[in-house]
């Protein structure tokens, strides 16, 4: 099965309020996408699950982002990220959707993109950012993603 | 570990009241922010369906109408999930995503206009069905 990463932010750069904006990841599994994202237990548009996982999936889908960037997964990286996606993560303001999505990526394909911002909360801005630094360096998309290295350490 | 989630406590406490007000001026959306806005005409009443930037920390709940002269002006309203926000006209979500807002007057459509935080547009202009 062919397994590609995406990482996404509908805000980049300082121009965007601290709080604005969201970040969320996709996995495209034999062409069919799937969002997901870290939300907290009171925003309107999700269910409060209590202590159950805060990853919703879907509510994302591929839309409007600001920032984007694709990885190409082998064997060994999808199991890992199958298992990330199973774990019970909670929203806190320590660890918001950026830093939630900034970490499976890195955890899956030991890419490190930074969304640290102000005092070291990680923000959607900050991620966004960075993501497009790379972009422009480094172009890719769901056709055209990045193949990461078994041992690959490139970070922001 | 106390100590730390003490400290936490403080620097959270700091910037989310730092961040509220500095989020004071954006209680309504840019119109850069509202997606695939579009409405319909449906007897007597006007349909809206718009599509708000998705964020973690805010939402839409809806519109806030007034009248100014001759215009009708709409404000998309955007709240801090923590707040509560009372609008005129609550939206209601569909599975899509999309927030659909009812207007029961019969206003004619050429004089309605959707007041966003830096600019004004006419809705015809919004429109994109």
């Amino acid at each position: 099965m062919s397994i590609t990463l995406g990482i996404y932010s509908n805000v980049a750069g300082d121009k965007s309020d601290f709080t604005s904006g969201h970040s969320w990841i996709t996995v495209t599994r034999n062409s069919i996408t799937t969002a997901y994202g870290l939300w907290p237990d009171n925003h309107p548009r999700t269910l409060d699950n209590g202590r159950g996982s805060d990853i919703i999936i879907g509510l994302e889908g591929t839309r409007f982002p600001s920032a984007s960037r694709f990885f190409k997964l082998n064997k060994k990286k999808s199991l890992i990220l199958e298992l990330e996606l199973k774990k019970n993560i909670g929203w806190r303001y320590t660890n918001t959707c950026a830093s939630w999505a900034s970490d499976v990526l890195s955890t899956v394909t030991g890419i490190d993109i930074d969304a640290d911002d102000w005092a070291g909360f990680e923000t959607p801005r900050e991620l966004g950012e960075h993501i497009n630094e790379l972009e422009r360096t480094h172009p890719t998309s769901l056709v055209q993603p990045k193949i990461p290295n078994n041992n690959d350490s490139s970070s922001w | 570990m106390v100590k730390l989630n003490i400290f936490f406590a403080i620097i959270i406490s700091f910037i989310t009241t730092s961040c509220i007000a500095d989020e004071k001026e954006k209680i309504k959306y840019d119109l850069s922010q509202l997606n695939n806005f579009s409405y319909t005409k449906k007897d007597k009443s006007i349909h809206i369906k718009y599509q708000p930037t998705l964020e973690s920390l805010y939402f839409s709940p809806g519109i806030n109408i007034h009248i100014e002269n001759e215009k009708i002006i709409l404000e998309v309203l955007r709240c801090n999930v923590n707040k509560e926000c009372k609008p005129d006209l609550k939206s209601e979500y569909d599975d899509q995503g999309y927030a659909n807002v009812v207007i029961t007057q019969n206003y004619d459509t050429g004089k309605i206009f959707i007041s966003g935080d830096r600019e004004e547009i006419a809705l015809d202009q919004l429109n994109q069905p």
